[in-house]
């Protein structure tokens, strides 16, 4: 036992007498690493938000279909689901994109009524709109057009009643930082009157008693709604069930993560060759002192233990680098670059607060890896040197 | 099947058979054996080596002194032959059965092979760390060699930072800290000037005095003239006691 703490002791004094080759190792481990904590990190923290979103939701989300395409659904509609036993709420929602200010920020409008916002939701300035013509904007939004509660936002549409100066009553943060950064929250009213589309919604979120979403998703997709003065082409309804969005969601960035996960696998296969290349500075120096350890009476395997601990600690300190600099990367840097690949169409410096997280199951896989990474790079140069006769090592 | 063991050995001067710490018995190491570019580095050497004797191995250079060292030392196979080190073959040792009889064997090596860049009473002490002494212990141990050696003030240098002689005795120091019954030396001082041979010269014999059997491989006439048995090679092959072979400085 003392024999292996004490050639254990010699493994940390081999990784500090090798500078070069042990930083050499370390930025192979980081370089492979880093960006593949990052990606998970970004896959969980997304997964987490539309989990998060989901639960926050209803229990069928209801829209309309005509030739195939999304049409906008009467607001009756509502009224003869109500009559459908086991519904408990209603909440028509309007969601369209706009764009404001001489920059054409792109922004996305939903409007609802106020007690239908979501519970994450919370005014961090400001109220909540009450009148017609006022907006609750969020956090990121507010900062990029530089508005702040009382800002009053020069016509954006024009519809048959002219135009409108609406007006910024509050600001709101959420915890899914996500959806907050391009979101403008108003009353149905004025949603309506921006697209024009008096009377309607783009969709009806469902609320059910407990035991009832499958039996009132069912007598909804029976429901035909016929639009005034139109019968020919009744409207029919598509109901996303609470289940099926859970089911969808993370179906696109688990297929995302995986694609991420095989280049790492190359990633890692490069990593393992390069760790190779590395190790191999001042490789005759390592084959000449393991010929050394070797004539003086060291066995094959006590090199390799000495080699082992080596490795070992080299992946320790490339792993924790690692974690470290991914933490930096997505908290400071707001996954720069990486997260446009898990959220498209924010491009590569995303102005809102990027999700992530970063749990402990790939913290300890990244630490697996570096293992991999550094004991296939650095002990198969040590085993060959240790393999050899010691006189031949020494030559 | 070995033809040696039928054959006469050829007899160290003066010593019983059973006195013998090592000896080969028909001994031949050949690189790259059967092809084209085949090199017979040694070749039918027989030799003992008596417990406590100082031997020496002359001849002029590529005559198979330093393989035949390597192959006393356990260092690698033989093509043919045995070797037996305190009657036991080698031949067919495994790799730590090897290592075990490295470790009662102190080799000092021509370039001196100290580890770049490691303190010197480490350096010193490596060998030791396979038998769990604990780093105090090999701090004491190396204080002691250190002082023996004059390099008490160098304890913490690198091996790059010392001069030739100093390397040699760090050499010889660490040859010395397992207590080994055998000390194999390769021209320990063809890197060294007059005074640092001389040091040597004095350290080997302390040695021997001490009862460790010495090996030696040298041009050196000083360290002929200390060894009781002197073998000569030429072309890898033992010349007969007496004869000279071409360009031997052998004594």
């Amino acid at each position: 036992m003392r024999a292996i703490v004490e050639i254990s002791r010699t493994g940390v004094v081999a990784m500090l007498l090798h500078p070069l080759r042990s930083v050499a190792t370390v930025a192979c481990v980081v370089a492979g690493l880093l960006p593949y904590l990052v990606g998970l990190g970004l896959s969980h923290g997304v997964q987490q938000q539309a989990r998060d979103s989901i639960r926050w939701g209803a229990d069928l989300y209801v829209s309309g279909r005509r030739f195939g395409r999304t049409a906008p659904l009467p607001l009756q509609t509502a009224e003869q689901i109500q009559k459908i036993p086991g519904v408990l709420k209603i909440r028509p929602r309007i969601v369209g994109a706009i764009t404001l200010g001489k920059e054409r920020r792109s922004a996305v409008v939903v409007g609802l009524p106020a007690s239908a916002l979501p519970k994450s939701t919370r005014c961090v300035a400001g109220r909540l709109f009450r009148e017609e013509n006022e907006l609750v904007i969020g956090t990121t939004l507010a900062r990029e057009l530089k508005l702040k509660p009382g800002s009053r936002l020069p016509p954006f549409y024009q519809n048959v009643e002219g135009e409108r100066v609406t007006r910024v009553v509050g600001v709101f943060e959420s915890d899914a930082p996500l959806w907050q950064a391009d979101l403008i929250f108003t009353s149905l009213e004025t949603a309506a009157t921006i697209f024009d589309q008096r009377g309607s919604a783009t969709e009806l979120l469902v609320d059910c008693g407990p035991g009832y979403q499958q039996h009132v998703a069912r007598a909804i997709g029976r429901l035909t709604i016929q639009r005034t003065g139109d019968t020919s082409n009744p409207l029919q309804l598509r109901v996303v069930t609470r289940q099926q969005l859970r089911s969808m969601l993370p179906r696109g960035l688990l297929h995302r993560e995986g694609i991420f996960n095989l280049h790492f696998l190359l990633v890692f296969s490069v990593g393992i060759l390069a760790t190779m290349a590395t190790s191999g500075f001042g490789s005759a120096e390592r084959r000449r002192e393991i010929g050394v350890l070797k004539a003086t009476g060291w066995r094959t395997d006590e090199v390799l233990l000495r080699g082992t601990v080596e490795a070992f600690l080299l992946s320790i300190l490339g792993a924790s680098l690692s974690v470290l600099a991914a933490f930096i990367w997505l908290e400071w840097f707001n996954g720069y670059w990486l997260a446009s690949l898990f959220l498209p169409g924010i491009g590569a410096t995303s102005s809102a607060d990027v999700p992530f997280r970063l749990l402990p199951l790939p913290v300890l896989l990244g630490f697996l890896i570096a293992l991999a990474i550094v004991m296939s790079g650095t002990l198969y140069s040590s085993w060959r040197a240790a393999t050899v006769p010691p006189i031949e090592a020494l030559r | 099947m070995s033809r040696s063991k039928h054959l006469p050995l050829s007899t160290p001067q003066g010593a019983h058979r059973s006195d013998w710490l090592v000896e080969t018995r028909r001994l031949g190491k050949f690189f790259h054996p059967g092809s084209t570019r085949e090199v017979r580095a040694l070749e039918d050497v027989s030799i003992g080596v008596a417990r406590g004797s100082f031997t020496a191995l002359v001849g002029p250079s590529g005559s198979g002194k330093t393989t035949l060292l390597g192959l006393l030392g356990a260092m690698e196979k033989p093509t043919e032959g045995n070797v037996l080190f305190e009657g036991r073959d080698l031949t067919n040792c495994s790799e730590a059965e090897l290592a075990r009889v490295r470790r009662r064997i102190g080799f000092i090596f021509q370039n001196f092979s100290l580890i770049a860049r490691l303190p010197l009473w480490e350096n010193i002490t490596w060998p030791l760390v396979p038998r769990g002494i604990s780093t105090a212990q090999r701090r004491a141990i190396s204080e002691q060699l250190l002082n023996r050696f004059d390099l008490a003030d160098k304890a913490h240098r690198r091996p790059e930072e010392l001069s030739g002689g100093e390397q040699q005795r760090a050499a010889v120091a660490r040859a010395l800290c397992g207590e080994p019954v055998l000390i194999l030396a390769d021209e320990p001082t063809s890197n060294l000037d007059q005074d640092g041979a001389e040091r040597l010269q004095l350290l080997l014999s302390q040695i021997r005095l001490e009862g460790t059997t010495v090996v030696v491989s040298t041009h050196d006439q000083r360290l002929v003239a200390m060894a009781d048995t002197v073998h000569r090679l030429d072309h890898g092959r033992l010349l007969a006691p007496g004869s000279e072979a071409a360009g031997s400085t052998g004594g």
